[in-house]
């Protein structure tokens, strides 16, 4: 049989865009650089006495905030704990694990205490169950009323195990039918990082930018709403947040010249509420009379155009791929904006605002109450869409509700969640990109030695694209009041190259080559001291740590390693404590549950994959180092470590 | 940001590359492109096999006569090694690595097929797990060109020398001399046209920059950057690229030698 080649048989058809720049390409010389990594191999486990990293101190409260705005300060249990704590909002007895995050805070903490540090070397396997996948699986499970639904990368299926029997069988599954094509335009492997359950239904998104609600007990379909264009370059990978009888979405495309947006669905009907852009004019980015942001410099009308190039916003990123939290007691909705693209920073001249910063609305009308940005300008793909969690924390003696972000730029944000102030900004990991924040006005101080720049190959940039750390979310414990940080050590070389638009095509315009950071080891576990803005202990990881934590009232932290490992260490002391070899990599997020016996237990998808993976699960060539955005450069042993697979590990104390 | 104009801009210009490298037919093409009329054979199918197997004793068809005519081509190579980032299939399949497509670093195993004709048909037609549909975008002779530079990264050979995916320039000269090759560059004026990375005064803007000449792919638009290529387009311009502004200037082999030789100290 053959074909005749006058058939597309292709469903993303590139459109000829008039848009597109003619000149022929100037090939400037690119020399792949090969960049050995340095391996420990071994785990280490340190405490750390001194502050290693440099530690500006944020100015009293009122006295830096330029619009007279401060917040309310309440003198309460936290403040006289000396910890941070939960907020008030976040049900403290909740032993199910709901939503991606556990709950609207981001903490993902469970009070369950059956397994503590002294027991848990007696952790077995209780199940498993295959996806019958190979790409990585990013998701987080989730338990609720004895049920775990498990969302898996491209084709999406949604898995419904019944907990109540044995072995937990499959309840149902349903299968929405991506369009095979998404595969072609998302940036980093074919993910999918979780649903949101609420009021009975199950919410999610497809690659293909549906979102989709399927009835929790059936496995029915309800509704099935389009967000996106493939066509676009737009892809939906992110875990939605199901809160306020809405559902939050936002888009991936970041390396595809995509218009981000956030969009709110209505979870009976699934139409759309309101959809907020991260570029553009204020009308289309739901800025009104409500919007206070805290610095001047992002005070005034249409931003979103005018720190732009003529219509450079319209294919500008922003894109909304991260974590969606919710503070019902400020009605606040809080969620990052990603980097703005291309990647050559040439390109596009300007703040480039709405981009990589943090947006909190209000969740009924989308209205923004006010933004910060952490990278204006962004030059290294410094994606603001790492999570929010919600903490309420002493500040000068009195409680402030604050958000802890670790961004990618290596910096952690304590940032008042009522108006937008930053309180600190300590690096976390190696950073020279930048040499510290300036808090009065919240911009970072440049490094002009690590600038990127057309045609040049600019060495060992601090953080990588990927940034100190990427999506992987880390939890919070108020037993120990502190904040476990999955994330990465690595380094680049970074050129820029001149990029043509074409639509739903990559729109980058670098060469990028990541290597281990300083150390040789390329991945970190953090416990970090929000009060004290330095860390408690660190374990140095061989691999980007590329899962997500979670904490236990057992007094636990769970993660797991890019070569199978998956791990639980004292909160306390960083100290390991037990550990299994699973079947691949892992890339997932970790969730703690009340089983239907009344038993802990603790669930994790294994299967490698997602950008740090994308060499195992794409099988990549390592000998071109610029592969898959540079990450193949830091990642060229991956394939000798782990073979790709998903499939759900399920761990429990004997005789339960 | 980059320069802006309509995608037949592009096609006319790379149109006239070729032309003046494959001849009169290229150039016919190019007559009738700006014309507003397609290029030849745009509608005409090819038979191409996306599959192996053949029941009851069928055979794949025989290759079209382009597979000859492009394949292993350096100069076609070079051209589509060009082509392969400002069409951004760089973004997706990187230098040989893959990303968000599939490695071309592959040993010649290509999902849908590796003769020449298949990779063409796969950029043509596009793939159904995301390689988009290329048709409406690409004249054909340069998706014949890219799939000449997508087949020699996936030749064994070209995996050797890391991050190495072409047939690149080598860049040394024997028996040149640097330093009298500066000189002669500024005797002779070069600078007056050309922005000269080392050469004082050498800021001009007639010509193109020769900044990082010793790693670019192409020269003169239509030559792979060769020390052979270089010495001849420096010692006839008018005889490659009839009519071009770069004029003969009469030098002796020795100086030729000796220029090309400090223009691969640009890299």
């Amino acid at each position: 049989m053959t074909y005749v080649t006058s058939q597309p048989i292709s469903t993303r058809c590139a459109e000829p865009d008039t848009a597109a720049a003619t000149s022929f390409p100037k090939r400037s010389a690119r020399r792949a650089r090969f960049c050995a990594t340095a391996l420990t191999g071994a785990t280490l486990t340190f405490a750390i006495p001194q502050p290693s990293f440099a530690q500006p101190t944020a100015p009293p409260a009122a006295a830096a905030a330029p619009n007279n705005q401060t917040a309310p300060a309440t003198p309460d249990q936290s403040a006289s704990s000396g910890k941070a704590a939960l907020p008030d909002f976040v049900k403290k007895d909740d032993t199910q694990w709901p939503t991606a995050s556990q709950n609207a805070a981001n903490t993902r903490y469970s009070p369950m205490t059956e397994i503590t540090p002294d027991n848990v070397k007696n952790l077995r396997v209780a199940f498993t169950f295959s996806t019958g996948l190979k790409n990585g699986e990013e998701a987080a499970p989730l338990v609720v009323d004895n049920t775990m639904y498990i969302v898996t990368p491209w084709p999406n299926y949604l898995y419904a195990l019944d907990l109540t029997k044995p072995g937990a069988p499959l309840k149902w599954v349903y299968k929405p039918n991506p369009d095979r094509a998404a595969q072609g335009v998302a940036c980093c492997d074919v993910v999918n990082r979780g649903a949101s359950y609420d009021n009975g239904k199950v919410f999610f998104n497809t690659l293909d930018d549906y979102t989709v609600a399927v009835d929790a007990k059936s496995g029915k379909q309800l509704w099935k709403t389009k967000l996106g264009d493939i066509n676009n370059g737009e892809t939906m990978t992110m875990a939605p947040l199901a809160a306020k009888g809405k559902v939050f979405v936002g888009d991936s495309g970041g390396e595809m010249g995509v218009h981000g947006w956030l969009t709110a669905l209505d979870q009976n009907s699934g139409k759309i509420v309101w959809r907020a852009y991260s570029t553009g004019p204020d009308k289309q980015v739901l800025i009104g009379s409500d919007f206070h942001p805290f610095y001047k410099q992002d005070q005034g009308k249409d931003l979103g155009v005018s720190t732009w190039p003529p219509d450079a916003w319209k294919i500008g990123g922003g894109t909304v791929w991260g974590w969606v939290a919710y503070d019902p007691d400020l009605n606040l909705l809080y969620y990052g904006t990603a980097n703005p693209g291309p990647w050559n920073q040439e390109q596009r001249p300007g703040d480039n605002l709405w981009t990589a910063g943090i947006f909190a609305r209000d969740p009924d009308t989308g209205a923004a109450k006010w933004f910060f940005q952490y990278n204006p300008h962004d030059e290294h793909d410094y994606d603001g869409i790492n999570e929010n969690v919600l903490v309420d924390m002493p500040v000068d003696g009195k409680t402030r509700k604050v958000i802890l972000h670790p961004d990618r730029n290596g910096y952690l944000y304590v940032i008042d969640r009522s108006n937008g102030q930053v309180l600190q900004a300590h690096t976390y990991g190696p950073v020279n990109s930048t040499e510290g924040v300036d808090l009065t006005t919240g911009r970072p101080k440049i490094n002009p030695a690590k600038e990127t720049k057309l045609g040049t190959v600019v060495k060992d940039i601090c953080p990588t694209a990927s940034g100190a750390k990427d999506w992987e979310p880390s939890s919070f414990s108020p037993k120990t009041g502190l904040l476990y940080i999955p994330h990465e050590n690595l380094c680049m070389d970074w050129e820029n190259v001149q990029v043509n638009y074409i639509a739903g095509t990559p729109y980058v315009g670098a060469n990028v080559v990541m290597k281990a950071g300083p150390g040789g080891n390329r991945g970190e576990l953090t416990a970090w001291d929000p009060i004290q803005g330095k860390p408690v202990w660190q374990i140095k990881e061989d691999l980007p740590v590329w899962s997500g934590t979670a904490a236990t009232a057992g007094g636990l932290v769970f993660y797991g390693t890019m070569d199978g490992w998956f791990k639980a260490v004292d909160a306390q002391t960083g100290a390991l404590k037990w550990q299994f070899k699973t079947g691949s990599g892992i890339i997932g997020q970790p969730i703690v549950y009340r089983g239907p016996d009344g038993h802990e237990y603790v669930a994790i998808l294994s299967g490698v994959g997602g950008w740090a993976g994308a060499i195992v699960a794409g099988d990549l060539n390592p000998k071109d180092p610029t592969g898959a955005l540079g990450f193949v450069g830091a990642m060229a042993d991956l394939k000798q470590k782990t073979t790709p697979g998903g499939m759900l590990y399920v761990f429990s104390l004997p005789n339960t | 940001m980059s320069s802006r104009h309509g995608p037949r801009d592009s096609r006319l210009f790379t149109y006239v590359s070729i032309g003046l490298v494959a001849g009169v037919a290229a150039f016919v093409a190019q007559q009738s492109l700006a014309e507003g009329t397609p290029p030849p054979n745009v509608q005409k199918p090819l038979n191409v096999p996306v599959s192996p197997l053949f029941p009851n004793g069928g055979a794949a068809p025989p290759p079209p006569t382009q597979v000859k005519q492009y394949e292993g081509n350096p100069t076609y190579i070079a051209a589509g090694h060009a082509i392969f980032d400002h069409y951004n299939c760089s973004g997706c399949h990187f230098h040989g690595a893959g990303g968000m497509g599939p490695a071309f670093y592959n040993d010649g195993h290509f999902i849908y097929g590796g003769r020449l004709d298949q990779i063409y048909a796969s950029i043509y037609q596009g793939r159904p797990n995301g390689m988009p549909s290329w048709a409406q975008i690409i004249p054909q002779q340069e998706i014949w060109e890219i799939a000449a530079y997508v087949k020699a990264l996936s030749e064994p050979s070209q995996q050797s020398a890391a991050g190495s995916p072409l047939p690149l320039p080598t860049p040394a000269i024997s028996g040149g001399n640097v330093e009298n090759g500066a000189a002669l560059i500024t005797k002779n004026g070069c600078g007056s046209c050309h922005e000269i990375p080392g050469i004082h005064n050498a800021t001009g803007t007639v010509g193109p920059p020769l900044t990082h000449i010793a790693g670019r792919a192409v020269i003169a638009g239509v030559m792979p950057n060769t020390p052979d290529n270089m010495t001849a387009w420096i010692s006839n311009p008018q005889a490659i690229v009839p009519g071009n502004a770069m004029p003969n200037l009469g030098l002796k082999d020795n100086d030729v030698r000796d220029i090309a030789t400090y223009l691969y100290t640009l890299r």
